[in-house]
């Protein structure tokens, strides 16, 4: 087993993070940011999808001709889709009643073709669960962090926040923080580096 | 008598001299084909185990409360059981299955019937349909008074995109006295949201429909 490919892919949620980094996903990033609830639900939808999507496309990575693998993965995906659709609309109603209509858009959102394109169809099917798992929590956390703060916002008395406008500015100020943390992460790992020390 | 060869010499047809291109599209059309297959049954399997059932929760029972009011708490009234799921098979009524109603395939149905029992013994039947929007399904609470005419009407859930553009309450006041088939224009016109008032008033007229067929209404039951 290659350890560090196992590490770059676990932490791939973290250091190719699906909104700060990757800007994928961004339709329901800023529509479904508003409240942590829907976030968090959204967010586990999605990391649901991602798993057993990069799943399947990856078991029949052989299979799957080059010339329709597109309209395949279209099928796979909207089928866990439609799953989390009827999973919520059965067990968590009132979950489905804010979040429904966005659960559909799951299937064209860029980050689980993104992952099922670019790793899943060339990686085995252990690598591909944990990519789909790692990506999927980045981006619920990447959520939740921004529901959150609009949340706070919006209750203190911005208002601006709760628009569409507001979520990108939170959005973006966010970003900035992200990789500004992450530019001082691989300074710290290059220093390391320098000194002898086993970089990531 | 042929010896199975061709008259110019070429060599009899045979699978290894079979177009790739051909077999290379066949293959693509295989393989998408069982994807489609295999994913189909997988849903079919999941619909069967994760079907909604319709049942009388807490929320509805607000709900119910608020349109047809028992005189009661919310709490008390799910509790004491003043607001109740009306079983048809049981009979009593014109009509014994709601599935039997409702048209196959149709986006128009109804889901439920409902009782309300007021504190005074007075029983209101609630009915709960639905009819497709703009985007997705538009599920109604339809009350009726004892002449068979709304007297109340909630929307229970909706996931439409242009909501926002209707004023709900006006919508509700405006099927206030009505019964049989209505009309979009009676309800709301101009809105900017014209399929989420079709299905509002779908959604409506399958209840009254269904309310004219049960021929509950003008006999009122009372409370024992």
């Amino acid at each position: 087993m290659d350890i560090k490919k196992l590490k770059e892919t676990a932490l791939g949620g973290i250091l190719n993070n699906p909104v700060f980094v990757l800007v994928l996903g961004m339709c329901p990033t800023i529509g479904m940011s508003t409240n942590v609830t829907n976030a968090l639900g959204l967010g586990l939808a999605t990391a649901f999808v991602l798993v057993f999507s990069n799943v399947f496309v990856s078991l029949l990575r052989k299979v799957i001709p080059d010339k329709v693998r597109l309209p395949s993965y279209i099928i796979i995906i909207a089928t866990f889709v439609t799953l989390v659709q009827l999973f919520l609309a059965k067990f968590l109603p009132s979950l489905n009643a804010s979040i429904g209509r966005f659960i559909p858009l799951i299937v064209v959102n860029c980050i689980i073709l993104g992952r099922a394109e670019a790793f899943a169809s060339k990686n085995s099917v252990g690598y591909s669960a944990l990519d789909g798992l790692s990506m999927g929590l980045g981006f619920t956390c990447s959520l939740v962090i921004l529901g959150g703060i609009r949340m706070l916002l919006i209750a203190a008395g911005f208002s601006v926040f709760s628009t569409a406008a507001g979520g990108f500015i939170t959005l973006g100020l966010l970003m900035a923080l992200f990789n500004f943390i992450m530019l001082l992460y691989r300074n710290h790992v290059k220093a390391g580096l320098l000194k002898g020390g086993e970089a990531l | 008598m042929t010896d199975g060869k061709l008259s110019s010499g070429n060599t009899a047809y045979s699978p290894a001299n079979k177009n790739p291109a051909m077999r290379n599209t066949f293959k693509c059309v295989l393989v998408l084909g069982v994807i489609a297959v295999v994913c189909v049954l997988l849903l079919a399997v999941a619909n069967k185990f994760l079907q909604v059932e319709i049942k009388l929760d807490r929320a509805t029972s607000d709900m119910i409360n608020s349109i047809a009011p028992t005189g009661a708490s919310d709490a008390e009234a799910y509790d004491k059981g003043y607001i109740k799921m009306v079983d048809l098979s049981k009979g009593g009524y014109a009509i014994s299955n709601i599935d039997d109603f409702n048209k196959k395939g149709s986006n128009r149905k109804v889901r439920a019937l409902y009782t309300s029992a007021a504190t005074d013994g007075k029983i209101t039947y609630v009915v709960e349909s639905e009819d497709k929007g703009n985007d997705a399904a538009i599920v109604m609470l339809v009350a009726y008074g004892d002449d068979g005419k709304i007297s109340a009407v909630k929307v229970k859930s909706q996931m439409e995109s242009y909501w926002d553009k209707l004023d709900e309450k006006k919508i509700s006041k405006a099927f206030i006295g009505l019964s049989g088939t209505i009309r979009d224009a009676q309800i709301a016109t101009d809105t900017g949201a014209t399929h989420s008032v079709h299905g509002i008033v779908g959604a409506v007229n399958i209840a009254n429909s269904f309310i004219e067929q049960l021929g509950v209404t003008g006999n009122v039951q009372r409370r024992a």
